[in-house]
């Protein structure tokens, strides 16, 4: 079954077309990276898989729940922690003392239990995008959107996040779709690597060796990843 | 060392110029003391700055004081009101805003003086007119900032709203006001300065009803009192002081609780 379909999407902004007639196809358990050059049209397509940007042509077919992680974490700077992740079940009309309750569970489960309370700005950076990902997580999604979430950080909390996040995603199946300018967060993550060519049309395809499920941390420098890396930088720059 | 030296010497240096520029101006002035008396006509020199201040001028400024602190508030809370409403009505839609903002911008081009006989025919002269005046003068800042606040919501945090499905009220509540509220006391600090200006100055209008810092201020002047009219204009300065303070103190402990995200790299611990 599949979590996603695009079929036959043709976008673009005023006269620059950024996809034409574009399939893509993600199924049910799957994580699919999207690699490509700045303005290649990464963002956009995560935009159009959340229905936040509607195609010219062609359909764009998903589940109803989508949990979406911006560049940046994205939380409300007047809300503390507990309350930024309990916003998603707040506005789809759940109870404040429920939606609170699930959102606690949610940043226990991704390590912010200690710091429900705590507003934006007392939170580290890494701290933040886990919150961000606790927020996307409430909601059980039926696909989750990354669109470079770790693009900002540096690279210990990058990597340690980027952990915790591959083990997250094994354990729970979400379908995931996930946007990465980093060919080792892509190989590392995914079971499926697109490249996208400079001009968004030309879509090449890699099928990761790497086992996300057995891939800890210590190995993400490992060949396997390694050798994924290099030949997306090959796709990548035999498509621009 | 080099810093310390600086910030006693220049502030020193600023605050000797100018009570010598006092001086100056106090001996310099033609006819300045009376040949009588020997009191000050026009400027008293700095040590001798509350020359006829007696009782009766001391209760007689504290009760303009209270009147004009009275006038400015209650200027300040209805031109709030006013204000943050309209402002609520013009974020809805392009169009409200576009239509409101000519009236907005020409009330704020036009000199009170051009509004006095208006107001007279309207409210006449009375402490109406001069809460009216307040509210004048405070309204724009409050109203330009308030809608600032409620359009200036960032992208992202729209597409969440959206993504996660919030109606236009819902998105309203949890999303537009707040993000206003640092914006808003933005206005709040202007206005709450420039309410005690309109006070002082409505009374040189509307000179009925209780005496405010602005009337008190014109009749020694007039009774060439400069003593009392130095402390009078002293305490129109350090109620203006105080409004610009309480509503920087409120801004600064509001921002602190809606302190805006910093870059992840800048807040990284």
């Amino acid at each position: 079954m599949a979590a996603l379909t695009f079929d036959q999407v043709t976008f673009g902004y005023g006269q620059r077309n950024i996809f034409r007639n574009l399939d893509l196809h993600l199924d049910d358990h799957e994580v699919l990276a999207i690699v490509g050059v700045s303005g290649c049209g990464k963002s956009t397509l995560l935009k159009l898989a959340s229905q936040l940007l509607k195609p010219h042509s062609g359909s764009v077919a998903t589940g109803a729940k989508l949990g979406y992680v911006f560049q940046s974490p994205e939380l409300l700077p007047w809300r503390s922690a507990l309350d930024n992740v309990a916003l998603p079940l707040e506005l789809s009309g759940q109870s404040r003392s429920h939606a609170r309750q699930s959102a606690a569970a949610s940043l226990q489960a991704i390590g912010l239990g200690d710091s429900t309370a705590l507003k934006p700005h007392e939170l580290s950076g890494g701290m933040q995008m886990r919150a961000s990902l606790a927020r996307a997580l409430v909601i059980e999604p039926d696909l989750l959107l990354l669109d470079e979430p770790f693009a900002a950080l540096d690279e210990l909390t990058r990597r340690k996040i980027l952990s915790d996040l591959s083990n997250l995603l094994a354990q729970s199946g979400i379908p995931t779709l996930i946007v990465s300018h980093s060919l080792t967060d892509a190989a590392y993550l995914a079971d499926r690597i697109l490249v996208l060519s400079a001009t968004g049309s030309k879509v090449d395809e890699l099928r990761v060796l790497t086992n996300r499920a057995n891939n800890p941390i210590e190995r993400i420098d490992s060949v396997d990843v390694s050798t994924s890396a290099a030949k997306l930088f090959k796709l990548m720059t035999k498509s621009s | 060392m080099k810093y310390n030296v600086k910030r006693i010497v220049g502030p020193g240096v600023i605050f000797s110029s100018f009570i010598g520029a006092w001086y100056a101006l106090a001996y310099g002035i033609d006819n300045n003391f009376s040949p009588i008396s020997g009191k000050a006509l026009v400027l008293p020199p700095p040590h001798r700055m509350f020359e006829g201040v007696n009782e009766a001028v001391r209760s007689d400024v504290i009760a303009a004081s209270w009147i004009t602190f009275t006038t400015a508030s209650l200027g300040l809370i209805i031109a709030a009101i006013v204000a943050w409403s309209l402002a609520l009505v013009m974020a809805q839609a392009k169009w409200l805003e576009s239509s409101f903002w000519p009236f907005l911008v020409a009330l704020q081009a036009v000199p009170i003086v051009a509004l006095v006989p208006l107001i007279i025919q309207i409210v006449g002269v009375n402490n109406k007119a001069r809460v009216l005046v307040v509210v004048l003068i405070a309204f724009f800042p409050l109203v330009s900032t308030a809608v600032d606040g409620l359009k200036r919501v960032p992208t992202a945090h729209e597409d969440l709203f959206r993504l996660y499905g919030a109606d236009k009220f819902e998105t309203f509540l949890k999303l537009r006001i707040p993000n206003a509220v640092p914006f808003v006391m933005s206005g709040v600090r202007v206005s709450a300065g420039l309410s005690v200006v309109g006070a002082v100055v409505a009374d040189f209008f509307f000179a009925r009803g209780d005496l405010g810092l602005g009337r008190l201020i014109t009749e020694y002047f007039q009774s060439t009192q400069p003593g009392p009219m130095i402390l009078a204009s002293i305490l129109a300065a350090l109620l203006g002081g105080l409004f610009f303070s309480l509503s920087y103190l409120a801004q600064a402990k509001l921002n602190t609780r809606w302190s805006p995200q910093i870059s992840l790299r800048g807040n990284d611990r």
